[in-house]
């Protein structure tokens, strides 16, 4: 009797457990971790002390921050990051498309295409891409060359990890919807804005927050290709990290967090779109 | 050949994911005869067919497990674990991470000192009766005259000589091309701000290294006033080197300091870690600010005719007014329960046959001087006797009266000064002290802003 009480049943929702440690773990834990030191001294006792050193670094007050190295240094990120999306998003939706709908019979093969450079050590293609540079003459050549080095670096970096959610999400949207559009008196263009595009949005958003917040940590791109001439947020926090100041740097980690979020919430990612989700398509 | 001393930040943030968890692993050295040295990737001979005895060679960490059986009939197993720069050696440690012996920077064994890491090594250490003690029988009496030094003192009133044994020291300097670069101009450290080099001079990414530049540009004039007035003989040497000492190592001027790093910034081609030994190779630049073992692999290089076509000749040169003398050392850890084999290692490492070795293998200067390690010294850098160009180079502040070497004349600005500089430059080298808390917090927050 005892034997059929305690006999395990297995249901989907243990396969839940692994991830969820794993969650734990890495993700919450150490946020848990950041804030934390972002607002505690070496004592353990809570201090504004980073918040008022980030926003105060001049001395004058709030007024000077918009001048301070810091300001300017999220400024430069959130034009590299967001130069970098536009770029990539404007590569990859066509490139996504064409995959999609192109008459090929194994469509795999061609988007593996796109994939096999990631198999390629990503440091090593970096350094590659210095090389590149150097030949053409515009390493370290300017200030704004360094910019524009950075962005290439970055949309060459990320560009898989656009096109494949929107592969995605074109690929699974219904033909018949494109038929009706056609059968009801739209042009392809027409069909294209307003079928295509609107159900594409999920692969589009997860796209674009899959580009924009590794640009603006990523510093091995920036540090390679500008000679360090280029800084952004990540290596701002790098910065801090490695020179024993930990507060200062989970601070800074703070902003960033709220960047993530900013970013999560302006393009939607935090409301269910039940559609899309049975339909499995907001995966990536 | 791995450079050490290297900020290798990519690393460091995996550490510190692993090491901010508090479940990290705690590595006690519990077991009495496995000895643990934490050190440097490449930074002892491994052997091989790289290394000075030939290929059929082994580690010298693997060799001293057999020497040390035969000399004092007890086994040990050494795990030698080579980690990435000081920061991460000093996280791992506060993290709970225990060795029983390591080598870290000169500031670094300050540091951990200060904070309580570490043990005094024991008095028979330095015993030059016995045989085995070769560290004490051969280190150079320079490196020792260093250690007994002011730079060295601890707060608590002790040195910190009694804690740390001397591995490789060198200095900082500039590696410059001849055929661009006027050797008077590396003379000075306002070479920095000197627009004729604009983007043609890179400096290192790192706070202390920037922050002494910063020092040396604020106090050159007047170092070079005081060494004028030692050198006319109205200074005394002692008084002339506290000077330098107190000056290079001055705190209170930072915010000065903070100007002349923001004006140097601009100038400079850009801030390296790694890169510039390549890169000046290639030609991007032709003046760059190094520690001199990388400089000797940087002139090596520049010779080597695979890198390039034509060879190229660079020199090394060390300010006029003043320099960096940084050295890594061997540290007892407090808890280490094999102070025995720990100080047997270093004496093992400071046998002469070994130090040759580990020099020829590793690239950098030894702590040790003796005889086989200036024959080794007369076998690299002395001139055939059929050569005419020859000068002769004094190294008895390290060897002992006696020691010169006829070499080739533009050794004198390569390679050899590099790895020794001549007695007066010698002079005016500085230990840089470890920042405390605050002053660490301050300078951070001072060279993050500038770079």
């Amino acid at each position: 009797m005892t034997e059929t009480k305690t006999k395990f049943h297995f249901s989907r929702k243990l396969l839940a457990i692994p991830y969820a440690l794993f969650l734990a773990a890495f993700v919450v834990i150490p946020l848990l971790i950041v804030v934390y030191y972002a607002f505690t001294d070496d004592a353990g006792k809570f201090t504004w002390e980073y918040v008022r050193v980030f926003f105060n670094e001049s001395g004058e007050g709030l007024l000077g921050f918009f001048q301070s190295y810091n300001f300017k240094t999220i400024m430069r990120s959130l034009f590299i990051s967001t130069m970098s999306t536009i770029i990539c998003l404007l590569i990859a939706y066509p490139v996504a498309y064409i995959i999609a709908h192109c008459k090929l019979k194994n469509k795999s093969t061609l988007l593996l295409l796109f994939i096999v450079p990631m198999w390629v050590n990503f440091v090593l293609r970096i350094n590659a891409l210095k090389e590149l540079f150097v030949w053409l003459g515009i390493y370290n050549k300017s200030e704004a060359w360094n910019i524009v080095n950075t962005i290439i670096g970055m949309v060459y970096d990320f560009l898989p990890f656009m096109i494949l959610p929107i592969y995605t999400t074109i690929i699974k949207i219904d033909k018949s919807y494109l038929e009706a559009a056609k059968d009801l008196g739209a042009t392809p263009a027409k069909a294209f804005l307003k079928v295509t595009l609107p159900l594409s949005k999920s692969g589009i958003v997860s796209g674009v927050s899959m580009v924009f917040l590794p640009s603006m940590t990523n510093y091995v791109v920036s540090n390679y290709l500008t000679f360090r001439n280029v800084k952004i947020i990540g290596k701002l926090i790098d910065d801090y990290f490695t020179g024993d100041l930990w507060h200062d740097g989970s601070f800074i980690a703070l902003i960033l967090l709220l960047f993530m979020f900013l970013v999560t919430w302006l393009t939607g990612g935090f409301e269910a779109d039940e559609q899309t989700n049975a339909r499995g398509t907001s995966l990536w | 050949m791995n450079p050490i001393k290297k900020l290798f930040p990519f690393a460091l943030i995996t550490c510190i994911a692993l090491n901010a968890l508090p479940m990290g692993a705690c590595n006690v050295s519990g077991t009495e005869n496995v000895l643990r040295v934490a050190s440097w990737d490449e930074y002892i001979c491994e052997g091989g067919e790289d290394s000075y005895v030939g290929e059929d060679s082994r580690p010298l960490y693997e060799e001293f497990e057999t020497w040390y059986e035969a000399t004092y009939g007890k086994e040990i197993t050494v795990e030698y674990i080579p980690l990435q720069d000081n920061e991460t050696m000093y996280n791992k440690i506060k993290m709970g991470d225990s060795y029983d012996i390591l080598c870290p920077s000169e500031y670094m064994c300050m540091k951990l000192a200060e904070e309580g890491y570490l043990q005094k090594l024991p008095a028979s250490f330095f015993d030059t009766g016995n045989e085995n003690n070769y560290y004490a029988k051969y280190v150079s009496s320079y490196i020792d005259g260093v250690f007994k030094g002011e730079a060295m003192d601890l707060s608590d009133g002790s040195s910190l000589s009694e804690y740390v044994a001397g591995y490789m020291w060198g200095s900082t300097g500039f590696v410059f091309n001849p055929e661009t670069v006027d050797r008077e101009d590396v003379k000075s450290w306002n070479v920095f701000l000197n627009e004729d080099y604009s983007r043609r001079i890179s400096a290192k990414d790192n706070v202390r290294d920037s922050y002494f530049v910063g020092l040396g540009m604020y106090y050159e004039d007047y170092l070079l006033g005081e060494k004028e007035k030692y050198e006319s003989g109205t200074l005394s040497k002692e008084a002339y080197k506290h000077e330098l000492f107190t000056k290079m190592n001055d705190t209170s001027s930072m915010s000065d300091v903070q100007k002349l790093l923001e004006k140097m910034r601009g100038n400079l081609y850009g801030l390296e870690t790694d890169e510039g030994k390549l890169d000046i190779i290639t030609g991007r630049f032709d003046i760059s600010y190094q520690w001199s073992g990388d400089a000797v692999y940087t002139l090596d290089m520049g010779e080597d005719e695979e890198m390039r076509d034509e060879p190229l000749y660079l020199e090394y040169c060390i300010p006029e007014s003043a320099s960096n003398l940084w050295f890594d050392g061997w540290v007892l850890m407090k808890d280490s329960k094999n102070v025995d084999a720990a100080t047997a290692f270093i004496n093992f490492l400071s046998m002469p046959e070994n130090v040759v070795r580990n020099m020829y293998y590793i690239g950098y200067t030894s702590c040790i001087g003796g005889d086989e390690v200036f024959a080794y010294l007369e076998e690299t850098y002395g001139a055939d006797e059929e050569e005419t160009d020859t000068a002769e180079y004094d190294l008895s502040y390290f060897f002992g009266e006696g020691h010169t070497l006829t070499t080739y004349s533009d050794q004198i600005h390569r390679q050899l000064f590099a790895q020794y500089p001549d007695e007066e430059t010698i002079d005016r080298l500085v230990v840089m002290q470890y920042f405390d808390k605050e002053t660490n917090t301050r300078a951070n927050r001072m060279w993050n802003n500038i770079k």
